[in-house]
């Protein structure tokens, strides 16, 4: 999973992960298409969806990392909060993460969902 | 299958043929429901209230997925001379944001933000470069509207047209909408 983390640290390094932009992270030339989108993935993204429903949004992409094709699902926001989730090909769950401003910090799935209930920051 | 269409039908809002195969087909094609969600434009027409903005005549067709809505304006009032325009709701300023003046020049304009101001390499990622003025504002004291008696204003003039407002730095905030 390291490399997986690398990638996702060094992709959002810089800039303000909760928001998309046209020149860092996520691109949209990774969004992925919707009916190759496992059902563990829509499923996480439906949630986010729904939990962020009148201040984010959720969206699932596709990358190529190393020799793994993963899904992510990013929820931006429209402040410096965001989400991650990353799945494999399949649409098992690999990793979770909480953005706050610059700042991409791992953590289990269901702490990183808690968030958006508390509004707590990750530490 | 969502019930979009039910839900904008509900509206009973003047008839817009092409805003209505939008939605249907939002509803039926999922992939057209995520390429509409990648501009930007999450499709769930709802009542504007139900995003606890207070403006009666404003009809959500869809958020921008950071807090923004956009929607039709209809004043049964001011219709037959003032149309019925697209709006963008801008949650922190709480203001409605003229966008254009109908659905195919809204969504004329939605592509051509999406597609090389925000989605491209040379683009920014947080600037609407669109230049709108708002209809109306709780907090525009030259309106004197409340946000319960929004009412459009000088946009429906003729003659006006949206601008290019100059690319900037990307902000720190997450903006769509300039006023």
């Amino acid at each position: 999973m390291d490399d997986l983390r690398a990638w996702f640290e060094a992709a959002t390094a810089g800039g303000r992960a909760a928001q998309p932009s046209a020149t860092s992270f996520p691109l949209a030339a990774t969004l992925a298409a919707e009916a190759s989108i496992p059902g563990a993935v829509a499923e996480a993204r439906a949630f986010y969806a729904a939990a962020c429903f009148d201040w984010g949004g959720a969206w699932v992409h596709r990358q190529r990392i190393g020799s793994r094709e993963v899904f992510f699902v990013h929820v931006g926001t429209d402040g410096d909060g965001g989400w991650l989730e990353v799945f494999d090909d399949t649409g098992a769950f690999l990793l979770a993460a909480s953005l706050d401003g610059t700042r991409l910090v791992w953590e289990p799935r269901d702490v990183a969902r808690a968030r958006i209930e508390s509004g707590e920051p990750p530490p | 299958m969502p019930e979009y269409l039910a839900d904008y039908d509900r509206f009973g809002l003047p008839p817009d043929e092409a805003l209505r195969r939008v939605i249907a087909r939002a509803a039926a094609d999922p992939q057209f429901l995520a390429d509409l969600d990648a501009l930007f434009f999450k499709v769930q027409p709802m009542l504007a209230e139900r995003l606890d903005c207070e403006a009666p005549h404003f009809f959500v067709m869809a958020r921008d997925g950071v807090g923004n809505a956009w929607g039709v304006y209809v004043d049964p009032e001011l219709a037959p001379t003032r149309g019925t325009p697209w709006v963008m709701w801008e949650h922190e300023d709480d203001a409605l944001n003229y966008v254009a003046d109908d659905t195919e020049q809204f969504f004329a304009r939605l592509l051509d933000f999406c597609a090389y101001h925000r989605w491209s390499s040379a683009g920014c990622s947080s600037a609407f470069p669109v230049q709108v003025r708002p209809i109306c504002s709780r907090r525009d004291p030259w309106s004197g509207c409340r946000r319960a008696r929004c009412r459009p204003d000088r946009r429906f003039e003729p003659g006006d047209a949206v601008r290019r407002r100059p690319r900037r730095a990307a902000s720190t905030r997450r903006t769509l909408v300039l006023g």
